[in-house]
């Protein structure tokens, strides 16, 4: 696990570090693109492989084809016998009224030379003198002609007037012209061959070039060419682009108006010479191959870079080779809105770092031209390396999920949940409502005014950014309120689950927000409140019915053997009358302790609601004429006559039979007990609407001293004295008993008249009527 | 001589009822807990237990599991718990017979010689088909001599009373409400019924029934009529 971690990390930075490699090998590729002296032609350079086919030689050899024409014009007069004359008359020139006079080519140089003019090495007009002497300059020379400028003509009579200074210049700068081809392509060896031939049969052949013997067709064979003549229009070449001005300088230097007359231009692209063309194309193949590395390394460099960040980006975040467990670095902890701020700063203060140092060392190596490239390219390595990291930051964050958690926008919201959902909800309608109709006013007033102003292209882009964000936060306003709305409702319809008595209720707090959550922690709180105090009461009920059973359990044990054993005592025949009596005294007792631990704990079980009860269909009347056979004997003992009103119909309830029983037993008992003696019991059964009552009256035989609510209680008897027999149970076993059951028990006390009712619910489907 | 196995952890108690049980003739051994009781049927031949249900170490519940394992005596357990559920459970795992602490010795004794009367008897019941007999558990009705015998002991009836009784009998299982046995006995319509047949229905539980208030086989069913408890 450890080495396994271990060797990611390693591989991480082997990536880290082949991914710096890489931008190098990129960024090296670009310096060399873009530092290339031909940068700028682009891509089609691929396709021109070779000096000749680019637009480089095509100019030169442009330059060269004006260049020819200007040797012929001046071939003449600089030459005689193939070779340059120094004596050859340049010029007439009058001063005021004086003689004319004829410079040759000898004077006019050592006049130039006389005033700071010379040829130099490139034969361009160099002058070493700054200020001429006023004699130098002033044109109080009249030209007569000038032998480089044949077809001279004034065109305002100014031009007739001329400094000596000026002349000797243009003689110079005209033999400059010619000197330079001469030197080129005559003088030393060239690649560049030409010839210019006027021909009109023998009277007139001028030839002029450095073609030698060559035939035209040769010198088409050596590579590039051009060739004119008059009988067209067009040059023929085979050159990349059509070459200028040739027809025209052609005509021009046709001094003698031949009629047939040819040109040939052509570069042998073999270079055998060592000459400009040769060096160029050097150059030209040099650079090329440059470039060419130059795109090689940018490809491969942006291939490396996009390849390791891939891998990157895989890894970034994990510890592990499983990939499952990511984890942050410290600066990944600040909320990214915080770090961006941060991640700028620190880009700035990289870049003036970089400027301030790396830049001075940079201008150390590098030559000056390339200083500002060089600047321009390390601030874009620095926010590369800047943006690399903070996308890297980001990317953590996403992965361990903190992009939004650890936010400030999520901490906002969180603080606004916080503080809302301790305000009051009139407070919270008031704020939303207010800043809601605020940003609809707002908003709406902004596409107002850009309305107004449709026809500016930025106007139109506010508009239509601004509509749709109110659009969307309309609709986020309606979700929202829609959401809290079902929140709402779920609280509701857990507080109407919990009212209805359905105390265990915990309502799912999944989805609940702010106040509702709040809210719904204080229900689910509440109903577990309700829910403890229930069960505690229902245990301490059942713990108070578990000790009542326990005690009259270990009652009944003792008392068995005392019923039993004066039993045995009584079957002795003791003559004793007195120990006869003692005996009936103690059978009797204990007879009543055996009834009231029964009904002890008959009334603990009733009470505590932890008796069985099996309700089922039944008729009350009927039920009634049995209870009434079973006491009929019972009540004629002590002379009490049972008066009973029963409808001749059968009355169906839902009870359980036996509890109901043990009700009536008990209330007939009471009766049985506590009626005066020769009196009437009266039971009855009556229907009012949807319920039946019966109710049992008698007339007790002593004051009735106690309330009605009293005598339900447990042990609490209508006489004070407990002087009858009788556990004072029966009518508190009989009230829960009827409970139990779902009916509803009464008494009513009238003077000595005792009145017990008790209703249940009529069954409506009356199947068990009588028949 | 039949031989009556008592457990009791109550020496009292289990004194008790040995004299009540040596007074009527048996022979009565005494154990004080389960493995007592159970030791004592490996000895020697015993014809009834009574047995307690709450006891140290083995309790009447589980040594009722083991005899029923190997032996098919009538079982009556005594109890101080008079919950339902406790009689259900005892009567489900075997037992034949449940009383409530504290019990009168005369309704122990009844219940004793039913028990036995009914085990010891079992095998010569079904002789007597070539005569109208209707039976229900202990309770014999013979039609033809109009004799009623519970646990073989004759019992003295009215007519209506027996009329009632062999109606019941006749259609042991079926709820007959109060109008449905005055048509059938009295033979005339009822017009709003009166108490008449319950009182009867009373008198004949006094007969035939050991403990009137928890009757064996003539069963009140509340608010709906009365039954002959199937057996």
């Amino acid at each position: 696990m450890r080495l396994k971690s271990y060797s990611l990390q390693i591989k991480k930075n082997i990536a880290v570090l082949l991914h710096m490699l890489f931008l190098s090998l990129a960024v090296g590729g670009i310096s060399v693109i873009y530092l290339n002296s031909q940068a700028g032609s682009g891509l089609s350079w691929l396709k021109q492989r070779n000096y000749e086919s680019s637009p480089q030689f095509a100019a030169q050899f442009q330059q060269d084809l004006d260049s020819i024409f200007a040797y012929v014009s001046y071939r003449d007069v600089f030459e005689s016998d193939g070779a340059l004359d120094l004596s050859s008359q340049m010029f007439s020139v009058t001063k005021g009224d004086g003689p004319e006079v004829v410079y040759t080519l000898d004077e006019v140089l050592r006049y130039a030379r006389s005033q700071g003019f010379y040829l130099n090495s490139d034969f361009d007009v160099i002058s070493d003198l700054l200020i001429y002497d006023n004699a130098a300059t002033s044109k109080d020379y009249k030209i007569n002609w000038r032998a480089y400028m044949t077809d001279w003509q004034m065109t305002e009579p100014g031009d007739a007037y001329i400094s000596l200074l000026e002349l000797s210049r243009e003689v110079l700068s005209c033999l400059g012209a010619y000197y330079k081809i001469h030197y080129r392509m005559l003088a030393n060896p060239s690649n560049f061959y030409f010839r210019v031939a006027y021909d009109d049969g023998p009277d007139l052949h001028l030839e002029y070039g450095n073609a030698g013997q060559m035939s035209v067709e040769q010198l088409m064979g050596l590579g590039s060419y051009c060739y004119l003549d008059s009988d067209s229009i067009f040059a023929e070449t085979n050159l990349p682009a059509p070459l200028k001005n040739m027809t025209a300088a052609m005509e021009k230097n046709n001094d003698y108006d031949a009629e047939h007359y040819y040109m040939i231009a052509a570069v042998d692209t073999s270079y055998p010479a060592d000459d400009l063309y040769a060096d160029n194309a050097r150059d030209y193949q040099h650079l090329r191959q440059r470039f060419l590395e130059g795109i090689l390394g940018l490809a491969l460099g942006i291939a490396g870079c996009l390849a390791t960040l891939y891998y990157l980006v895989l890894v970034s975040g994990y510890k592990t080779e499983d990939h499952t467990s990511p984890y942050l670095h410290g600066f990944d902890q600040i909320p990214w809105e915080s770090f961006m701020v941060l991640a700028g700063m620190f880009t700035l203060f990289a870049l003036f770092l970089g400027d301030n140092i790396c830049g001075r060392l940079l201008h150390l190596l590098i030559a000056e031209p390339s200083w500002n490239y060089a600047e321009r390219m390390m601030h874009a390595v620095i926010m590369y390396g800047c943006g690399v990291i903070v996308a890297f930051s980001l990317l953590r964050r996403y992965k361990c999920r903190q992009l939004w958690e650890n936010s400030l926008l999520h901490h906002m919201q969180l603080t606004m949940e916080q503080y809302f959902s301790h305000r009051t909800f009139s407070r919270r309608l008031f704020y939303f409502y207010f800043s809601f109709v605020a940003i609809q006013l707002f908003s709406t007033g902004i596409i107002f005014i850009g309305l107004c102003f449709w026809r500016y292209p930025g106007a139109k882009i506010i508009v239509l950014l601004l509509a749709a964000a109110l659009l969307v936060f309309d609709y986020q306003v309606f979700r929202r309120m829609f959401f809290t709305s079902q929140q709402r409702d779920r609280i509701v319809d857990a507080i109407v689950r919990i009212a209805s008595g359905d105390t265990s209720y915990q309502m799912g707090i999944d989805g609940l927000s702010g106040k509702e959550l709040e809210i719904a922690h204080m229900i689910n709180r509440i109903s577990t409140g309700l829910e403890q105090a229930l069960q505690e009461q229902v245990k301490s009920e059942r713990l108070k019915a578990d000790l009542i059973t326990n005690v009259s359990h270990d009652i009944k044990t003792p008392l068995t053997s005392i019923i039993n054993y004066v039993d045995l005592i009584k079957r002795e025949k003791l003559e004793n009358p007195r120990i006869q009596e003692y005996l009936n005294v103690l059978d009797q007792k204990s007879q009543r302790l055996k009834n009231l631990t029964e009904d002890l704990l008959e009334a603990s079980k009733a009470s505590s609601g932890v008796l069985k009860v099996e309700m089922a269909r039944l008729d009350l009347v009927e039920m009634i004429w049995q209870t009434n056979g079973e006491f009929e004997e019972k009540f004629a003992e002590r002379h009490l006559e049972l008066v009973s009103r029963l409808p001749e119909r059968g009355v169906a309830i839902e009870a359980d039979g036996r509890h109901l029983w043990r009700v009536l037993e008990n209330l007939y008992n009471n009766a049985f007990k506590y009626a005066m003696e020769h009196s009437r019991i009266f039971s009855e059964i009556g229907c009012e609407g949807d319920r039946a009552y019966f109710t049992i009256k008698n007339v007790s035989m002593h004051p009735l001293n106690v309330g009605t609510e009293d005598l339900t209680e447990r042990f609490v008897r209508g006489d004070a004295s407990r002087s009858t027999e009788g556990s004072g149970l029966g009518l508190s076993i009989a009230q829960s008993l009827t409970k139990l059951q779902g009916g509803t028990f009464e008494i009513l006390v009238d003077g000595d008249l005792f009145k017990v009712r008790i209703g249940f619910d009529i069954v409506k489907d009356n199947e068990n009527s009588k028949g | 001589m039949q031989t009556i196995l008592v457990c009791d952890d109550d020496k009292q108690i289990v004194d008790a009822i040995d004299i009540y049980l040596t007074g009527e003739g048996f022979r009565v051994v005494k154990a004080y807990d389960g493995y007592d009781a159970l030791k004592v049927i490996e000895k020697e031949p015993v014809e009834l237990m009574i047995l307690d249900v709450m006891m140290p170490g083995l309790d009447g519940i589980r040594t009722t599991l083991k005899v029923r394992e190997t032996s098919s005596i009538p079982i009556i357990i005594l109890s101080a718990k008079s919950e339902d559920t406790d009689k259900i459970l005892g009567l489900n795992i075997g037992a034949d017979d449940y009383l409530s602490k504290p019990f009168s010795p005369l309704e122990l004794v009844a219940r004793v010689k039913s028990q036995l009367r009914r085990y010891t008897q079992l095998g010569n019941m079904n002789q007597q088909n070539n005569e109208r007999i209707y039976k229900c558990g202990g309770l014999a009705i013979n039609d033809d001599t109009k004799e009623v015998l519970v646990d073989d002991e004759p019992i003295r009836l009215t007519p209506i009373e027996y009329n009632i009784l062999l109606l019941l009998v006749k259609n042991a299982g079926k709820v007959f409400s109060i109008d449905e046995i005055y048509e059938q006995i009295w033979n005339e319509e009822a017009i709003g019924a009166d108490n008449t047949v319950a009182v009867h229905i009373r008198h004949i539980r006094e007969k035939i029934e050991i403990n009137p208030r928890e009757p064996r086989y003539l069963k009140v069913v509340w608010g709906v009529g009365y039954k002959i408890e199937k057996q």
